[in-house]
């Protein structure tokens, strides 16, 4: 049981710095995902946490201990690996107990601890096979064994669903949920997947070319984005983006905002600040896009794609404004070519900086930041 | 359409069958000669020995120097020793090297990897002379040790290359997770590395035995006490200046390759493996 903590670090590859200044937190116990494109530094962040890596300059602390020297055996954690990396001259038996082994532990301890986990990941009847014999899956769950057998304090996952096939990895995914009820251990977990890091997560940290982006609950990174990538990476479909002028509210008095693009004059009252007579970009979820009939007042659109999933349907739609997305409910009566108006809530859509990107909502005050240090979290 | 396959099969078959006895005639004709009475160098194409004897064998293998003592016994000894010392000292210093250059960055990495390929062109004849010097100021001279030392040399380089060949194509990933499970780096070399490198080490381990096993010029150059000789040098002296047994040297030539044999035998399921590896991946 242990938090991990980087104060300052940087990491460079040669001349290529991968990390130019991370301070993060992960509390105790917590569940943490680690989420961004490829390149964001996701996985550098987590093996600086494995000690498969080691920091240019500043700390990584687990618990209390500084780590930056310490070997990875000897930091008390384990990792999952995208490719599982289990051993595969060793039968699963010798896989999960392989690390016990090296730290000499008692043999019916070994065996002990084999067995238990073995019961709970439903491994039972496989310990006397080789990896080579074993499905997706199963190796899947060898390698989380691997993990659970050896009680770290803190268990870090490295993508390790991208190589299942999608029924699959919704299975582990629960799974991964489960265990951590279990355990009540800390998770540092790395993925691209933003299903997984909302459905998993206690807290997301989303990462940008090495940067943290923002740091919250689930939730919050989808119903606060703090800036422009946060606002486009979570949440499928993508969030639309409009360009629009800013300028003061007439009607509502004080310091409200209100919006214009061609054909869209939108009063967002008092959730925003900023500089009037500048540009900005309105962000909106294609789930907060009403799509009214052509008598109603809002963004007038034609339908060009209707897409049924099922129990929704997303519709692609061309305006003045560009081509934006809704979500309809599977009933909505919008066809192909239809002509249609588009209504969005003031106090649903978002606002954003052009030149910082940052989210111009009240909630977040960036007046402390440093120009350059668009996500840092304290 | 499956007369045709089975043409194709026939045909297929008889150019190998072709081939193969192509291959094995030369090997058939020295049996014929190991078994046939006399020394003579007839030249005759027939295959099937026609007179059968074992004096050739018993010859051999019954050799003695002039103080009595029984020399075949000692010679196998030396080439036994000598080629299985060059095994255990070149696979494990190629493994441990070829490990270093395929795993870490250091000064001289590159041109390390460049120099044993260069080493590797230039025959053992054209170093015959300095290796004489050097065996002789270390006293190495008409010694196993100083066989296992020349042997070892010549034969590490062409195993580091094939080692690390071997060894880059084993995920680093593997490697990491045993460093995360508390291996050492010595550790994870022995528990995860070489048990994963087994073809590539039994076909180093082969190479290795032979070049040693087989070798004839350095021996003939460095040894000259009879109860020293290893049986490459023993087979040369059947057919010297002054005589030429060429029954006990044929005879000789088959008991000679009979470890190499049985050596190829117990390894080819590896050595398959072996000699694909590196060629695909996983």
């Amino acid at each position: 049981m242990a938090e991990v903590r980087f104060v300052h670090v940087t990491k460079r590859f040669g001349d290529n710095t991968v990390i130019p200044e991370l301070n993060l937190t992960v509390p105790d116990k917590e569940f943490v995902v680690l989420v961004g494109p490829s390149g964001c530094g996701k996985t550098t962040t987590l093996r600086l946490i494995a000690g498969l890596e080691l920091v240019s300059s500043g700390d990584v602390l687990i618990g209390e201990r500084k780590v930056n020297d310490v070997a990875p055996k000897d930091r008390d954690i384990a990792m999952v690996f995208q490719s599982y990396a289990l051993y595969p001259h060793m039968t699963v038996w010798d896989n999960l107990a392989f690390g016990l082994k090296l730290r000499r532990l008692p043999r019916d301890e070994i065996r002990k601890r084999v067995e238990d986990v073995s019961e709970i990941l439903g491994l039972d009847d496989l310990l006397g096979r080789r990896p080579k014999e074993l499905s997706g899956g199963q190796r899947q769950r060898v390698a989380m064994g691997r993990a659970i057998v050896r009680r770290p304090s803190v268990f870090l996952f490295d993508e390790p669903l991208s190589n299942l096939d999608a029924k699959l990895r919704g299975e582990m995914r629960r799974e991964i949920a489960k265990l951590h009820r279990k355990l009540s251990t800390t998770i540092v977990y790395v993925t691209h997947d933003q299903v997984e890091a909302m459905t998993l997560a206690d807290r997301v940290v989303a990462m940008d070319r090495g940067r943290v982006q923002q740091v919250g609950a689930p939730l919050d990174l989808y119903k606060r984005p703090k800036n422009l990538f946060v606002a486009g990476f979570i949440g499928t479909p993508q969030m639309n983006f409009i360009d629009v002028e800013v300028s003061k509210g007439s009607a509502s008095g004080s310091s409200g905002l209100v919006v214009h693009a061609d054909g869209l004059d939108l009063d967002l009252g008092d959730r925003f600040d900023g500089p009037t007579g500048r540009r900005a970009v309105l962000g909106v979820r294609p789930s907060d896009v009403i799509v009214s009939g052509p008598e109603a007042s809002g963004l007038a659109a034609e339908v060009e794609v209707r897409e049924p999933m099922g129990a929704e349907v997303f519709l692609t739609l061309d305006s003045s404004c560009g081509a934006l997305q809704a979500r309809v409910d599977t009933h909505h009566g919008a066809r192909v070519a239809d002509r249609v108006r588009l209504v969005m809530s003031a106090d649903k859509v978002h606002l954003f900086d052009v030149e910082s990107g940052r989210s111009l909502d009240r909630a977040y005050d960036w007046k402390d930041a440093a120009p350059t240090e668009v996500g840092k979290e304290s | 359409m499956m007369k045709r396959k089975l043409a194709t099969r026939l045909l297929t078959h008889l150019f190998l069958m072709t081939f193969t006895l192509a291959t094995l005639f030369p090997v058939l004709l020295v049996i014929r000669k190991s078994l046939t009475p006399g020394d003579s160098f007839r030249l005759s194409l027939n295959p099937i020995p026609t007179e059968v004897t074992s004096q050739h064998y018993k010859k051999v293998v019954t050799a003695r120097d002039f103080d009595g003592h029984w020399l075949f016994g000692r010679q196998v000894l030396n080439s036994l020793v000598v080629a299985g010392l060059t095994t255990i000292f070149g696979v494990f210093l190629a493994a441990t090297a070829a490990y270093a250059f395929s795993r870490f960055r250091f000064p001289g990495q590159k041109s390390g990897m460049a120099m044993f390929l260069v080493v590797q062109m230039f025959p053992g004849t054209l170093l015959l002379i300095p290796l004489y010097v050097i065996l002789d100021k270390l006293g190495l001279l008409n010694s196993v040790a100083g066989l296992v030392l020349v042997y070892s040399t010549t034969a590490i380089p062409f195993c580091v290359w094939m080692l690390k060949g071997y060894f880059d194509t084993i995920p680093k990933e593997l490697e990491e997770a045993a460093r995360i499970d508390g291996a050492s780096r010595m550790g994870l070399f022995w528990h995860v590395v070489l048990p994963l490198s087994r073809p590539a080490i039994a076909v180093t381990a082969l190479f290795s035995f032979m070049t040693a096993w087989n070798e004839y010029i350095l021996a003939e150059t460095f040894l000259n006490d009879e109860a020293a000789y290893t049986l490459p040098v023993v087979l040369q002296h059947f057919v010297g200046d002054k005589s030429a047994q060429w029954g006990a040297f044929a005879a000789g030539a088959i008991l000679v390759s009979i470890p190499v044999m049985a050596l190829f035998y117990v390894l080819q399921r590896h050595l398959v493996s072996g000699l694909t590896a590196g060629g695909v991946k996983g």
